[in-house]
C-alpha cells in the first residue's frame, strides 16, 4: 500500500518531486525516466492536486466520521 | 453426466494454471515489496503487481465460465451443438490472456488498475466474451426446460460482465478522462459492479452444487433463494457506492449501498446453512470434498461480513481506507469465498470423491492447511492496516517510510502465511490438474459406490 499522492504537488513542490522521481528511494525504484517523461508525471500530479484535498481537518468532520 | 470432450479438460487446466500463476506472482510481489533493493533491479513490484492481480481476476472469470459451460450442457440437455463457438471462445480467451501476460513481461502497460495492459487487448477479450455469450444464450434460448434460479444467476452474471467490462473501458473516450474525479469515479464504480457480476456467476454455481449434492431442487426454487437473486441483482447495480468512499459523493449513496451489500452476504450464509441442515449424512459423505469447500466459503463469508461491517463504519473507514485492511477484505473475498466455491465446483466435476483414498487424504490435508494459513494471512493484513492507520492519524507529519517501519514486521508474517497458503492451494491445484490429465473420464458419477465412500469417510 503506497502513500497518498493526491496533494503531493502542493505539499512538496515540483523540484522535490523531480529529484524524487529522478533518483528513486530505497523503496521506490529509479524508473530511468527522461526529462520529458518526468515533466509529464509532475504535470499529471499537478492536475490531480487540483481535484481536491484529501486531508480534511478534524474540525470539519462530525464525530461519526462524515464530513460537515 | 455424460463424458466431457477433452477441450473442456484443457480449459479447466488453463484456469487452474491461472490460479497457480496468481499464487506464485503474489508471493514474488510480497517479496519484492519487502526487499525492493534486490528486486527493483530485475523484477520490480510495479511490474509484478498487475501480473498478480490480472492472473487472479482471470482465474475467477475463466473458472466460472468453464464451470458454467460444463453445467449448461446438463441443465439445457445440450451437448455438442455449440462446440464450434465454445472452442472459438476458449482459443480467443486463452490467446488474449497470454497476450496480456506477454505485454506485462515486456513492460508494455497502458490500461487502468487491475487491467493494466494496452487497451487494444480489451477488444480481443470483449470479442471472446461475445462469442461465449452467443454460445451460452443460444443453448439457453433453445432449451424448453424450466429455468432454475442458478440459470438466471449465470445469465445475469454473464450479461453484466459484458456491461461492466465496457464501462471499465469508458476512459478511452476523451470526455470521461477530461476530469480526474469523473474518471476515477467511473473506474471504481465499474470495478465494484464487475465484482457483483462474477459473484452472480459464482453464487449461481454454488447454488447448482447445493442442488446436485443434496438432490433437492427446492433449494433453488424457494422464496428465500429468489429474494437472494433479486437482492444480488440490486447489489450488482447499486452496491458500487461503497467503492467510492474517497471521491466526493452523498453519504446516503454509500449508506444505502452498504446496507444492500451486507444483506446479500447474510442471506448467502443463511442459504448454505439451510442446505447443511437439510443434507443427510449419506449425501454429505458422497460429496464430502465439494461439501467441505462450500462450508469453508460460508465461514469466510461470515468473517468477511464482520470485517466489512467494521471497516464500513464511517468513522472507522476515515482511517482504515486504503490500508491493508481493504486488502484483507479483497483477499478473503477472492480466496476465501470465490476460490473455495470454484474449487468445490471443479472437485464436483472431477468426481473427486470417487477417486482413491490417497488422493482424498491429500486434498483434505491441503484443504485444512489452506484454511489455517488464510486465517493467519488475513489477520496479519488486518493488524498491518491497524498499525498504518494509527500511525498516520497520530503522527501526521512523519514520512511514509517512518509510518511503514513497524508495519513491515507484520508484513513479514504476512509473507510467511502467504508461502504457507500458496503451497497449500498449489497442492490442490496440482492434484486437480493431474486428475484432469488422467485417462479416466469425468463421468459416471452414479458408478461411485456410496457404500465404499461411507467406509472411507474418516480420511
Amino acid at each position: 500500500m503506497g502513500p497518498d499522492l493526491t496533494n503531493v504537488y502542493s505539499e512538496k513542490g515540483p523540484k522535490y518531486m523531480e529529484t524524487f522521481i529522478k533518483y528513486g528511494t530505497g523503496k521506490m525504484p529509479n524508473f530511468h525516466l527522461n526529462d520529458s517523461e518526468t515533466q509529464g508525471l509532475v504535470s499529471f500530479l499537478a492536475w490531480i492536486d487540483k481535484s481536491g484535498k484529501t486531508k480534511i481537518p478534524a474540525s470539519a468532520v462530525h464525530w461519526w466520521g462524515i464530513s460537515k | 453426466m455424460n463424458e466431457y470432450p477433452v477441450y473442456y479438460k484443457r480449459f479447466l487446466q488453463f484456469a487452474l494454471g491461472l490460479l497457480a500463476t496468481a499464487l506464485m506472482l503474489g508471493l514474488l510481489s510480497a517479496t519484492a515489496f519487502i526487499f525492493p533493493e534486490t528486486f527493483n533491479k530485475f523484477l520490480p513490484f510495479y511490474q509484478l503487481r498487475p501480473f498478480h492481480t490480472s492472473a487472479a481476476l482471470f482465474w475467477i472469470i475463466t473458472a466460472s465460465a468453464a464451470c458454467i459451460m460444463l453445467y449448461k450442457n446438463e441443465v439445457f440437455s445440450d451437448v455438442s451443438k455449440h462446440n464450434t463457438s465454445e472452442k472459438l471462445f476458449m482459443v480467443l480467451w486463452i490467446g488474449s490472456i497470454l497476450a496480456v501476460f506477454c505485454c506485462y513481461a515486456f513492460k508494455k502497460f497502458g490500461g487502468r488498475e487491475y487491467w493494466e495492459f494496452p487497451p487494444v487487448l480489451s477488444v480481443a477479450l470483449l470479442i471472446s466474451w461475445l462469442v461465449f455469450m452467443y454460445s451460452y444464450f443460444s443453448a439457453w434460448r433453445k432449451s424448453i426446460n424450466r429455468k432454475p434460479l442458478y440459470v438466471w444467476m449465470w445469465s445475469t452474471g454473464i450479461f453484466f460482465f459484458l456491461i461492466t467490462f465496457m464501462e471499465q473501458n469508458l476512459w478511452l473516450i476523451p470526455w470521461f478522462r477530461s476530469s480526474f474525479l469523473k474518471e476515477i469515479t467511473i473506474q471504481w464504480k465499474a470495478n465494484g459492479s464487475m465484482v457483483g457480476a462474477w459473484n452472480q456467476m459464482i453464487y449461481g454455481t454454488a447454488l447448482f452444487l447445493m442442488v446436485k449434492i443434496s438432490d433437492n431442487a427446492t433449494i433453488a426454487q424457494n422464496k428465500k433463494a429468489f429474494f437472494f437473486y433479486f437482492l444480488g441483482l440490486t447489489n450488482l447495480m447499486f452496491n458500487w457506492g461503497h467503492h467510492l468512499y474517497n471521491v466526493p459523493n452523498g453519504s446516503w449513496i454509500r449508506n444505502t449501498s452498504y446496507v444492500i451489500s451486507m444483506t446479500e452476504l447474510l442471506i448467502f450464509i443463511n442459504i448454505i446453512a439451510g442446505f447443511k441442515s437439510k443434507l443427510n449424512e449419506q449425501k454429505r459423505l458422497k460429496h464430502i470434498i465439494p461439501y467441505r469447500f462450500l462450508v469453508a466459503a460460508e465461514y469466510w463469508a461470515f468473517a468477511n461480513l464482520l470485517l466489512a461491517l467494521l471497516m464500513s463504519i464511517p468513522v472507522v473507514n476515515r482511517y482504515t481506507h486504503g490500508t491493508h485492511i481493504t486488502v484483507a477484505h479483497a483477499m478473503i473475498s477472492t480466496i476465501g469465498i470465490n476460490t473455495m466455491i470454484l474449487l468445490a465446483s471443479i472437485g464436483y466435476i472431477l468426481e473427486v470423491d470417487a477417486k482413491s483414498l490417497k488422493v482424498k487424504r491429500f486434498i483434505n490435508k491441503a484443504y485444512w492447511h489452506t484454511q489455517f494459513s488464510l486465517g493467519v494471512f488475513g489477520l496479519s493484513l488486518v493488524i498491518a492496516g491497524i498499525i498504518k492507520a494509527y500511525r498516520t492519524a497520530v503522527f501526521g507529519n512523519i514520512t511514509f517510510q517512518e509510518v511503514m517501519q513497524p508495519v513491515m514486521v507484520v508484513i513479514k508474517v504476512f509473507l510467511f502465511a502467504g508461502v504457507w497458503l500458496a503451497v497449500s492451494l498449489l497442492s490442490i491445484v496440482v492434484c486437480y490438474f493431474r486428475l484432469l490429465n488422467s485417462r479416466e473420464t469425468m463421468s459416471s458419477r452414479e458408478e461411485a459406490g456410496t457404500v465404499t465412500l461411507i467406509e472411507e469417510y474418516d480420511f
